[in-house]
């Protein structure tokens, strides 16, 4: 028995969990649920289905040149029972595991980063928009100062992204 | 859904390609459900085209057959459930052994009841 890895959303595959389907030329694919198999009757790509692990690996959504991920790998060759390296892996699994965890982390942070600035541009922009529909001409000349001061935050931010 | 009537395709070499459920057997009604490792008996409605070679049965022939596929889930111990594509048999003569001497298709474990497949090549085919 062993924790199988699904044909198209690449997630775990329990004991007890999903179908295999075994096609003609006796290609045999693990599903691990309804959805998944669905949408492989569908004949959907996972590589184009934007929920999949396949999607987010390939648009560089997600951590794939990593040592820790070398370990999940499925090995064909069989070990001979030994006590201590059974006890040695398993506190090695927590390790790896948590070491994962930590590139991952740096990985988003490294992906998000510049995302804050851009949001902020773009909320400021659309707070100079079309301001008159709003305020009277003579209120907007009281904002008058703090519609330049706008534009100003704008083209910073935009500088501060082409030097970056 | 399996039952009297269903159609299948044949997974060995004895030169039938397409059969016909006509009777069940083993104390199953004929509007019973039928499952993979029943055995049945069909006509053969559709035959190979083979030349030179003769063969043990023909068209329109009726003979013994067991199930070995079925598009209908199967359970297994081990947690898994298996489908396939389509319904498959292997024909049996009378004496209920295998006619073909070699699988051309998927057969499940499940069909392999009392070892019936032990005189037919396998293999890669068993799933």
């Amino acid at each position: 028995m062993r924790i199988e890895k699904c044909y198209f959303c690449s997630g775990p595959v329990y004991p007890g969990h999903g179908v295999m389907f075994v096609r003609n030329d006796c290609k045999q694919f693990r599903f691990c649920r309804s959805k998944c198999h669905k949408n492989f009757k569908l004949k959907r790509n996972p590589r184009k289905t934007r929920w999949t692990k396949a999607f987010r690996k390939l648009n560089g959504k997600e951590m794939t040149v990593d040592k820790t991920l070398e370990f999940e790998k499925k090995r064909n060759r069989p070990v001979k029972y030994d006590r201590e390296l059974i006890n040695n892996t398993i506190v090695a699994m927590a390790r790896v595991q948590k070491i994962k965890e930590r590139r991952e982390r740096t990985f988003y942070k490294n992906r998000m980063e510049g995302v804050k600035g851009m949001q902020k541009k773009q909320k400021l922009k659309e707070i100079n928009q079309n301001l008159s529909l709003i305020r009277g001409p003579s209120a907007l000349n009281k904002l008058q100062e703090r519609i330049k001061n706008n534009a100003e935050k704008i083209e910073q931010l935009t500088t501060t992204k082409m030097q970056s | 859904m399996i039952i009297k009537g269903s159609n299948f395709s044949v997974m060995d070499n004895s030169g039938a390609k397409k059969v016909q459920c006509i009777q069940t057997l083993g104390g199953k009604k004929p509007t019973s459900l039928l499952r993979v490792g029943d055995k049945i008996v069909v006509v053969i409605k559709k035959m190979e085209r083979v030349t030179g070679v003769k063969l043990k049965v023909k068209k329109s022939d009726v003979c013994y057959a067991v199930i070995v596929k079925s598009k209908q889930k199967v359970r297994r111990q081990t947690g898994i459930c298996v489908q396939a594509a389509e319904n498959g048999v292997i024909l049996l003569n009378k004496s209920k052994e295998p006619i073909g001497t070699r699988l051309t298709g998927i057969v499940f474990k499940e069909a392999n009841r009392n070892s019936l497949l032990k005189n037919v090549s396998i293999s890669k085919f068993i799933i």
